[in-house]
């Protein structure tokens, strides 16, 4: 038998490959290098038909977008993409996430001044999902959006008078890089005297408490729930203790005037320890609450309760005790980017403390809105939520059937080859139609 | 990190310059091309005929793409290709070995361009050790990358055929990532247990030793000798640690079972910068050499760089922002070099991270062109002595600071460096196209 870890590498080699054939025999010609200091951008264009009135603007706060599906399947639908980095581009430790509205406000102003465009459709996905809904709900509702007390931290003048987009497509938005580092968190582990602790009692990683390293865990409600509440404990404490030292440092009484280094251990990305990631069936996060739209691999459209088909990772729990697993951040990346107040990790989140939080920001966006979650990925009901946070009277949110968290197919996933194989078609098809029909 | 240090504040102002330059002479429409985890643009000339020489240029770090490079080389006729490694934005992260894969992406990408029948590295800055790693392995094979005395090596790459590069062109590049540690390093700071101390008598930033914030300042000599040994001493150390921690790990004796942080603070305290006329032995060449004037003419003599002393170095000397912090698998293959003195007692071949080593196994045309308003004088006069080319050429250009761009602050009379950016193109154009 496939140990999950061959599967998932199997998985990812399929995306891998589905991602580059796809894009590949879909490629524009000719992206144009854009240098919008500092911003890097391509600037995609179709190669043939009408000249295109709409633009979508595509970026993560760190990762490399310039290249992405969604430049390419966009373009060839006839709209103009501009894809780009941002200043923080493969560098999670410098980020300062206020600043990075200002990449957005730069990508923006680029746009709006392309000949023959007048709308704007900002495309956030995963990490990009924070960043474009910050822009954008600062841009509707001013400074005051991400001022005030409850917040980690403040946004200052540089953010005034941004010009809102016109609508937003979210497919496979997560929640927010604060609640992604939440949910990482294994609130088991602590390092003492240069040697791992574990308390065995919250040990996500004990076949005591569900876990399964051939397969599908399953843990029960009463240990998720418990262990739900620790990472926010955890995270709780990380964060006062890092409002201690930026207190010293601002003081004058640390040992550097302007920042220190802080270590989120056992949280990356890689070897985070959320729960869903070796228990795809836990329903916090995998599973709709309501029946929702559901797009099937045939491109017919159902409305029922969306259950995610991603396959578990056990492989994951060696790295969460790896130094892969460490976020190395600064005070500023901490507070600004990788934190978030909260009691209880999936339904006690105050999303609104950090800036960072794609759930906050649609809370306070009304321009029209579409959310595309994954159906083979870990974001359908924090989406979910999204939407029904949403005070936009124009909002739309589907399910794609099969895709992982990149738009395309999970094989692996399915119990017949080709299962899911139209998931990016039906995703940019879905979204061309959803533009095309309002502008 | 190490985002203000003199290095960085330097590579920001020429960006800065020739992102000006940049706008004023773009062509047209550069083609973004994406190669695996590179990103990288193509410029071809707007006008003229088709080019049969392509340039390939990069940092290991740095965004050059929207550098004047590439626009510089098109409007003289050439495809240029500038491109962005897997390691954008990220010294924390950057693993030397994996960079060849880079290149080679980039030249791969440019010999398959219709009409190219020449590829040219450009190795400026971070870019030249890069460069030259890729183009010694391309010409020598893998050996001279997996020798007993390097700290790291790249055994367990496979990059495949790697094509050898027709020719390159390093102007301004630096003789290694190590040795620019190496020579920033402050030997005075450590910190320990939340700790800052400070040993008074290496302390470049105190008065007392000659520092002068706001101009050049007057150690003397016997403090300038005990500091080269005392910054050699300094990386010597914390190549033990690292090396210590390393054993920890391979044994399970440690937290983590792979990887590390290691900070060190106080960087950026480079001797040349706050004081270049005590470093003779750095800006100067030893013998007579080419030099093009700024009104593109040439002589012959022994060179002195023009360089001035930066203003209000200890500035950043405190800070989180002034401090090297590296994994300890990158401090190992991108830090590390072993050394007596950081001026001029160091085993450059100790790291696969060095032009100074791998020049001397690089056998292609070779131009070296050190900068005349800034510190590389004599880095590069060693490269063209060690070069195994048989066609290498030296010149100064006179006035430039790293960027190329004129070194205003060296200047006795307004624009009197003002042509450095356009002689050091011309230059590069007339040596490329005389011999291909």
């Amino acid at each position: 038998m496939m140990s999950y870890s061959k599967l998932a590498c199997l998985a990812l080699f399929a995306g891998i490959v589905s991602v580059t054939a796809l894009s590949q025999a879909n490629a524009q010609s000719h992206p144009e290098y854009i240098n919008l200091r500092p911003v890097a951008a391509a600037l995609y264009m179709p190669d043939e038909g009408p000249a295109p009135h709409i633009a979508f603007m595509v970026a993560h706060r760190t990762a490399n977008n310039m290249g992405t599906l969604a430049c390419s399947e966009l373009s060839r639908r006839g709209f103009m993409v501009l894809c780009w980095n941002t200043r923080f581009v493969n560098n999670e430790t410098i980020v300062n996430w206020e600043e990075t509205a200002l990449d957005v406000k730069r990508a923006m102003e680029f746009v709006r001044a392309q000949p023959g465009i007048d709308t704007v459709i900002l495309l956030g996905h995963s990490g990009g999902s924070p960043l474009m809904g910050f822009y954008q709900a600062v841009a509707e509702n001013g400074l005051s959006f991400c001022r005030g007390p409850n917040k980690l931290v403040q946004c200052n003048d540089e953010l005034a008078d941004l010009v809102p987009a016109d609508a937003m497509f979210f497919p496979d938005a997560h929640p927010g890089n604060g609640v992604q580092a939440l949910h990482g968190l294994n609130p088991s582990l602590s390092i003492v005297d240069e040697k791992i602790v574990v308390d065995s009692s919250l040990d996500p990683f004990s076949p005591d408490n569900g876990f399964n390293p051939d397969g599908a865990s399953h843990y029960s409600d009463e240990f998720r729930d418990r262990f739900h509440a620790a990472q926010s404990r955890v995270m709780n404490a990380k964060i006062s203790e890092v409002e201690a030292l930026r207190a010293r440092i601002d003081a004058g009484h640390h040992i550097y005037p302007d920042d220190d280094i802080v270590l989120l251990p056992f949280d990356a990305q890689a070897g985070a320890a959320r729960l869903d990631a070796f228990d795809p069936t836990v329903p916090e996060t995998m599973v709709t609450a309501e029946a929702r739209k559901f797009m099937r691999n045939d491109g017919t459209i159902a409305m029922q309760i969306a259950k995610s088909v991603m396959l578990p990772k056990p492989q994951q729990a060696e790295t969460n005790r790896t130094f892969r697993g460490v976020k190395v951040l600064t005070t500023t990346s901490f507070l600004s980017a990788n934190s978030v107040r909260s009691t209880h990790a999936t339904d006690g989140i105050d999303h609104c403390s950090t800036n960072a939080s794609t759930n906050c920001a649609i809370a306070n966006i009304r321009v029209p809105t579409l959310i595309a979650a994954m159906g083979a990925y870990n974001h359908i009901r924090f989406q979910e939520i999204m939407y029904e946070d949403s005070p936009a009277e124009d909002k739309d949110f589907i399910v794609i059937e099969g895709a992982v968290h990149g738009y395309t197919p999970c094989g692996p996933c399915g119990t017949t080859p080709g299962q899911y194989s139209n998931s990016a078609k039906n995703l940019f098809d879905y979204a061309a139609e959803w533009a095309n029909a309002r502008f | 990190m190490r985002r203000v240090n003199t290095m960085a504040v330097c590579a920001l102002a020429a960006m800065a310059t020739l992102g000006a330059q940049s706008s004023a002479s773009a062509q047209s429409n550069p083609t973004y091309v994406r190669l695996g985890p590179v990103n990288a643009a193509r410029f071809v000339p707007d006008e003229g005929p088709a080019p049969h020489i392509a340039f390939v240029s990069a940092h290991r770090t740095a965004n050059t793409i929207g550098s004047s490079t590439c626009t510089e080389l098109a409007q003289r006729g050439f495809m240029a290709i500038c491109f962005e490694t897997r390691f954008r934005n990220d010294d924390i992260g950057i693993q030397w070995e994996e960079l060849p894969h880079d290149v080679k992406a980039v030249v791969d990408h440019a010999r398959a361009q219709p009409g190219i029948t020449r590829v040219i590295l450009l190795g400026h800055s971070g870019g030249s050790p890069m460069m030259s790693l890729y183009q010694a392995i391309a010409e020598n094979g893998k050996s001279v990358c997996e020798r007993p005395e390097l700290f790291t090596n790249c055994t367990d790459e496979d990059y495949g055929e790697m094509v050898p590069a027709d020719g390159i062109v390093y102007p301004d590049a630096h003789p290694g990532n190590p040795v620019q540690a190496l020579r920033s390093f402050n030997p005075s700071v450590t910190i320990k247990d939340g700790v800052r101390t400070i040993i008074p008598e290496l302390d470049p930033y105190s008065e007392a030793n000659g520092y002068n914030p706001h101009g050049s300042s007057t150690y003397s000599q016997e403090f300038v000798d005990r500091y080269y040994v005392a910054q050699s001493a300094k990386m010597n150390a914390l190549i033990d640690e690292v090396q210590h921690k390393r054993e920890l790990i391979a044994r399970g004796e440690y937290a983590y079972n792979d990887d590390d942080l290691i900070v060190i603070p106080g960087g950026n305290a480079v001797i040349v910068h706050a004081a270049p006329e005590l470093a003779p032995a750095l800006i100067s060449t030893k013998n007579p050499v080419k030099i093009m004037r700024n009104d593109g003419s040439f002589d012959t003599q022994v060179f002195t760089s023009v360089m001035v002393a930066d203003e209000d170095l200890a500035a950043a000397g405190d800070s989180l922002n002034g401090a090297d912090i590296h994994k300890l698998s990158t401090f190992m293959s991108s830090v590390a070099i072993r050394s007596r003195n950081a001026l001029d007692d160091i085993d450059h071949c100790s790291t696969i991270n060095s032009t100074i080593c791998f020049v001397a196994d690089i056998t292609a045309p070779v131009v070296f062109m050190p900068m005349g308003g800034y510190k590389f004088i004599r880095d590069h006069e060693i490269m063209y002595e060690v070069s195994a080319s048989e066609d290498k050429d030296f010149v100064v250009i006179e006035g430039a600071l790293h960027g190329y761009q004129a070194c205003t602050r060296c200047e006795a009379t307004p624009g009197q460096y003002g042509n450095s950016t356009m002689n050091t193109f011309d230059y590069i154009r007339d040596w490329t196209n005389a011999r291909f």
